[in-house]
């Protein structure tokens, strides 16, 4: 046995060698989960954010502060009535800006391991389906991938594309897809030899309509819960990049971008840096919690 | 197949990998936009001052030749020289790298003396109150952004109570223990300096539990699973049947068996942690390779950029193979 | 031969004057204090030794002569090297240093130099006349560094040695500011380089973080992007005038906050980069001084003279009068005054006052005379990333301009995608801030290398800008002896490019680098890289 065979992305904290569950037991775990408090808890909380994302223009006081507004005179301003969160160094609301900060902070990790997904469920299918040198070859590649830390990896990418949320965000799935395609592979690879793919093979079934008709959606749930639970790390990473400049750039609410402005103010002006860092955490945190959640419910070989 | 093979064959597995990152960073660097050379050349730099460090750099030279000339250089263990400062990036990691290796060891020396006695705690009383305190940190913990921690306990404990330095690796003034092995904290000891040590040891801290909280919950998150999982297994459970206190059950039967899995991950979190450096070096002022890397990214001087990727990997999967190593150790009845 | 004038041409730099003012600096009893850029303490209080800190943003990661060149850097090697004439002081007076005196030609083509035959490097050896010309042979032939500064004015082979004390140099054309570009040369010692060759590389891999000068300091620290250390030597041939301290390190610290209460408690003595809050807060803190000295940098944004909207002279014209120019001074905490052309107003001869004030509605009047940009446009501020007053100045700006129907996006980008984009108007970003130091103080420095069309393309000619009137004149300025003459052709050019509005003419940053009341003898030098001067500074 070997590490590298159980090499996973940072999400997958406890997934390792989970086996693939029936279709039928989704609806069973869907069930388990809504027992499964810590879970819901998440699920409130990011349902809470979505709204917040959604309506950022009824909840925030001061909706053009998010995109740049300029009052040089409110600059610096602690936590009052009127800023809860203080102004920022333009005299921008800081609570406005975390309020459409949720936009940017959710859509980056949905878009990151949505990106990421899309091109490591495919690849790995096809290399767990046709094994040979195909197989060779996308493992080999995730390998290296797989040898340095994605944060070291999009930092190089970021940098060279260019500092932006756009390019963060690419420069973040391209180091994500390894970890997908490694687990639909392994996936895939076992779901092979079970019998109804057999006998799709034997009434002539075209491979490819095999691999995307009978395997992927046999894959489904455990790629579903790497996608719950990689989100949360995805807005972590994002976030990180946007921190030592490579992200997301301002006047952009991004959380990250508004923590690395906050810090050249510490300690004095303390809000601007630590309500974004608050924001950060309490995503990053349901998101967890609904991974872990789903986890539980939907793959009961895995605990933790 | 035997220990001294597989260690020579995981070796041999190591160069192609190493090969692909090169191409992978190397591709990265050369698709930019950025001209490095302009860069170097300064504000007021005349068109031909440009062209000479182009020249210099073999920047003219077709793409294939450059890399080939790159990797013929890493053979030697030369990494090539960055652009804007002209360093050798081998002597600039060589200087840098113990600073990050030391901050990197002491976290997860702190993650793995917390973590595995909370994970087995949290197993032992699952779903009771200490199990759900402790996953609830769990939790908490890998969802905590890092380079804001870093900045909260700088404020807090540095800055506001003055418990610990706000940064640095020793203090300006004086000069530090005798350079051994680069990492001050053994280098003093050897030096019979306690003060020293002391120092060293104070500097160090505040960075090392920032760092230290994301590996402390993912390894007691893992140990908690892999107890547990053991603790079902049919020869726990055959050892309780015989009558023998759970304790003495879950001293000898279950942590060994279940610190196997959780090697793995001691081992995957040890890379991640080296790559969290480069989101809170800069934060402690820390001169190691996480914020060499970030200056460098930022002002998109490709060579210690390449530099740090490759040094970073072949930690990595170092790090991995000693694991693996260490399985053998654990567990004889594992074939390689 | 007729000896040159520029020694008085940086007269008109004022001095310092400290924040807190004089009170204070009083109250701190053995303290300095801090009147008019000078530091008046009783002599007693100075003493011999010491190790003070100075921490800085900014890396030293290449003290070559040859090669490295910014403000950091350039601290280090006027340490370590000495050269012909230094600049000195608040008023950067051109004072003679390894050289005992010089003699140009009518034409201005000719400079003579005599050596001061006490210099001596480290090993011994004179500081002699091929050391001189081999060390500006080596910078023109590395091609690196200031080189620029004798583009298309010394061949490498009209640097002579006359004899072992005399140099003479033969210039291709008449160029006024030549004394000035002596202080750039840091004369090496030959033998000691060539010691140090490595496969004909003149030394370049050794120099890195060695000294090869005959300079008051040695290094006896260097651990980069962390900390720099410099040691006084006992020996230096031009011996101590004064009481000094032991050496320096220069530390490498990038947080502003973490300068600042480090600069509090005491445990560094001066701190560089801080952001203007952290100055307000050092300036009414007991223990350290704040001193608000007028640079000679200017802050400028570049608008691109020859590609989209900004080309038209009534858009630039417009942007110029958009500007919030209150709210950046307000941004820059106070340490910045207002600039009304491309000159600092403490620079002899720079045009005093603002043209350009913020009325949104001369604006609109320009903005309504273009005809193909009246109706609004989208247009790019690009600065660079993790600069935080360029960002500032870009939402500013973005926030007026709306005003307009101009929409600005303020995009962020590495400084290595930044400069690659400028040498080309059709890749030249619209708008582009810019922070233009003076490696001397003479309107020639920042001029040409603004608006010569020969810059175009160059980070400093980010603007592109093209004027057959203001090449003639600015060619008249270098072969111009006369100052009076030569203000006049300056004011000229500043009329012009002023009115056309080539840049955004924002301000000058006052120059703070906050120190603790121990330190005595701290001058700030408008020169980039010329203060500290720790050869006369001191510690209580």
């Amino acid at each position: 046995m070997s590490a590298e065979a159980n090499v996973i992305t940072e999400g997958e904290v406890v997934l390792a060698g989970a086996g693939a569950g029936p279709r039928g037991n989704t609806r069973r775990g869907l069930r388990r989960f809504r027992r499964n408090r810590l879970g819901m808890v998440g699920l409130a909380i990011i349902l809470f954010l979505i709204a917040v994302a959604i309506f950022a223009p009824l909840i925030a006081p001061y909706p053009d502060d998010a995109t740049g507004a300029v009052h040089v005179t409110d600059a610096l301003q602690g936590p009052s009535w009127s800023h809860p969160f203080g102004t920022d160094d333009l005299g921008a609301d800081v609570f406005s800006r975390v309020v459409f900060g949720a936009r940017y902070s959710l859509a980056v990790g949905l878009a990151v391991v949505g990106l990421a997904a899309l091109i490591g469920v495919p690849l790995g299918a096809l290399s767990g389906y046709f094994g040979g040198w195909i197989n060779q070859i996308i493992m080999r590649i995730t390998d290296i991938f797989l040898t340095i830390p994605g944060i070291v990896l999009a930092l190089a990418i970021g940098a060279a594309m260019g500092a932006g949320l756009l390019n963060a965000t690419i420069a973040l799935a391209l180091t994500w897809w390894p970890g997908f395609c490694r687990l639909v592979q392994g996936q895939v690879l076992a779901l092979r030899q079970q019998t109804f793919v057999e006998a799709a093979k034997v009434v002539g079934t075209p491979e490819t309509r095999i691999v995307f008709r009978h395997i992927l959606p046999n894959t489904m749930t455990p790629v579903l819960v790497k996608i719950s639970m990689d989100i949360g790390f995805a807005i972590l990473s994002a976030a990180g990049l946007s921190f030592i400049g490579i992200g997301a750039q301002p006047p952009t609410p991004e959380w990250g971008a508004m923590v690395s402005l906050g810090r050249l103010y510490m300690p004095d002006w303390w809000w601007i840096a630590t309500f974004p860092g608050l924001a950060i955490f309490l995503a990053v945190f349901a998101f967890n919690m609904l991974g872990d959640g789903m986890r539980d419910a939907l793959d009961p070989r895995a605990q933790g | 197949m035997g220990r001294g093979r597989f260690l020579i064959w995981r070796l041999v597995l190591l160069i192609p990998t190493v090969i692909g990152l090169t191409i992978l960073t190397f591709i990265i660097s050369r698709v930019v936009p950025a001209d490095p050379a302009k860069l170097a050349a300064g504000p007021r730099a005349t068109p031909e001052m440009v062209e000479t460090i182009r020249e210099k750099y073999g920047l003219n030279d077709p793409l294939i030749t450059q890399y080939v000339d790159y990797l013929r250089g890493l053979v030697r263990g030369d990494f090539g020289d960055s652009i804007l400062t002209q360093h050798k990036v081998s002597d600039d990691l060589a200087s840098r790298f113990p600073a990050t290796l030391e901050l990197v060891l002491a976290a997860m020396f702190l993650a793995v003396a917390i973590g595995v006695p909370l994970g087995v705690l949290s197993a032992i009383y699952q779903n009771r109150w200490p199990d759900q305190i402790a996953r609830l940190f769990a939790v908490s913990f890998v969802s905590i952004p890092v380079f804001w921690f870093a900045i909260i306990l700088q404020l807090a404990l540095a800055s506001r109570l003055g418990l610990v330095p706000l940064g640095r690796r020793y203090p300006t003034r004086d000069t530090p223990p005798d350079d051994r092995t680069g990492f001050f904290l053994i280098d003093s000891l050897l030096a019979g300096d306690w003060h020293a040590f002391l120092t060293s040891a104070h500097h160090l801290i505040l960075p090392a539990i920032v760092l230290s909280i994301a590996p402390l919950a993912i390894i007691m998150r893992t140990l908690r699973g892999d107890v547990l999982e053991v603790m079902g297994q049919d020869f726990v459970r055959t050892a309780r049947a015989k009558g023998l206190a759970s304790r003495s059950v879950i001293r000898r039967h279950v942590l060994k068996n279940a610190f196997i899995p959780s090697l793995t991950m001691i081992g995957l979190t040890f890379g991640w942690t080296l790559g969290g450096t480069v989101l809170v070096e800069a934060v402690f002022d820390w001169p190691g390779i996480g914020k060499y890397a970030v200056d460098a990214a930022v002002r998109l001087d490709f060579q210690p950029i390449m530099g740090v990727t490759v040094l970073v990997g072949i930690a990595f999967v170092l790090i991995n193979l000693l694991v693996d190593l260490l399985y053998g150790f654990l567990d004889p009845r594992i074939e390689y | 031969m007729k000896r040159s004038p520029e020694n008085g041409l940086a007269n008109q730099l004022t001095g310092s004057t400290s924040r807190r003012g004089l009170l204070k600096g009083t109250a701190a009893g053995a303290g300095a204090l801090a009147i008019g850029g000078t530091q008046i303490a009783p002599r007693i209080a100075a003493q011999e030794g010491g190790v003070a800190i100075f921490a800085s943003a900014v890396d030293i990661p290449n003290i070559d002569p040859g090669v490295g060149h910014d403000g950091a850097i350039s601290v280090s090697q006027k340490h370590l090297y000495d050269t012909l004439y230094r600049h000195m002081g608040a008023s950067a007076e051109l004072v003679p240093w390894l050289a005992t005196g010089h003699t140009v030609s009518e034409d201005a083509t000719v400079w003579t130099f005599t050596l001061d035959p006490n210099a001596t490097f480290k090993d011994g050896s004179p500081v002699n006349a091929d050391a001189v010309v081999y060390s500006i042979q080596r910078l023109i032939g590395l091609n690196q560094g200031v080189a620029w500064m004798f583009d298309g004015i010394l061949e490498p082979e009209n640097a002579v040695a006359v004899d072992d004390q005399t140099v003479e140099f033969t210039l291709n054309t008449p160029f006024a500011p030549f004394l000035h570009a002596m202080t750039w040369i840091f004369v090496l010692n030959p033998a000691e380089v060539q010691a140090n060759e490595v496969d004909g590389d003149q030394g370049q891999a050794w120099l890195v973080g060695n000294s090869a000068g005959s300079g008051p300091f040695t290094i006896t620290r260097w651990e980069p992007g962390n900390l720099y250390e410099f040691t006084a030597d006992p020996d230096y041939w031009k011996g101590w005038e004064s009481p000094h301290v032991d050496g320096f390190i220069h530390q490498v610290s990038v947080e502003s906050s973490t300068k600042r209460i480090a600069l509090q408690s005491g445990d560094i003595q001066f701190a560089e980069w801080l952001s203007p809050q952290d100055k307000t807060v050092l300036s009414n803190q007991a223990g350290v001084v704040v001193p608000m000295d007028p640079s000679i940098t200017t802050y400028t944004i570049k608008l691109n003279n020859q590609v989209g909207p900004t080309a038209d002279i009534n858009v630039r014209r417009a942007i110029s009068w958009a500007f919030d120019y209150d709210a950046m001074i307000e941004v820059m905490g106070g340490f910045g005054t207002r600039i009304a052309g491309p000159l600092s107003p403490a620079l002899t001869g720079a045009r005093q006052e603002p043209f350009y004030q913020m009325d949104i509605e001369k604006a609109k009047e320009e903005l309504a005379k273009s005809e193909e940009w009246a109706g609004g446009f989208d247009i790019d501020f690009v600065y660079v990333t993790g600069l935080e007053e360029e960002r500032q100045t870009g939402l500013i700006l973005a926030d007026q301009l709306s005003q307009l129907g101009i929409n600005v996006n303020v995009v962020g980008m590495e400084w290595a995608n930044a400069v690659a984009l400028f040498a080309d108007p059709e890749t030249s970003p619209a708008m582009f801030p810019i922070y233009s130091g003076s490696d001397y103080p003479d309107a020639d420095n920042y001029l040409w290398q603004s608006f010569h069309s020969s810059s175009a393309g160059t980070w400093t000619g980010a603007s592109h800008y093209i004027n057959p009137e203001v090449d003639a004149l600015l060619e008249e300025g270098r072969s111009t002896i006369d100052e009076a003459a030569r203000i006049e052709i300056y004011n000229q050019v500043q009329d012009i490019v002023i009115d056309e509005a080539v840049e955004v003419y924002l301000s000058s940053p006052i120059e703070a680098v906050p120190y603790r009341e121990e330190v005595i003898g701290y001058v700030y030098s408008p020169v980039m890289g010329s203060s500290p001067w720790f050869y006369e500074i001191s510690l209580v």
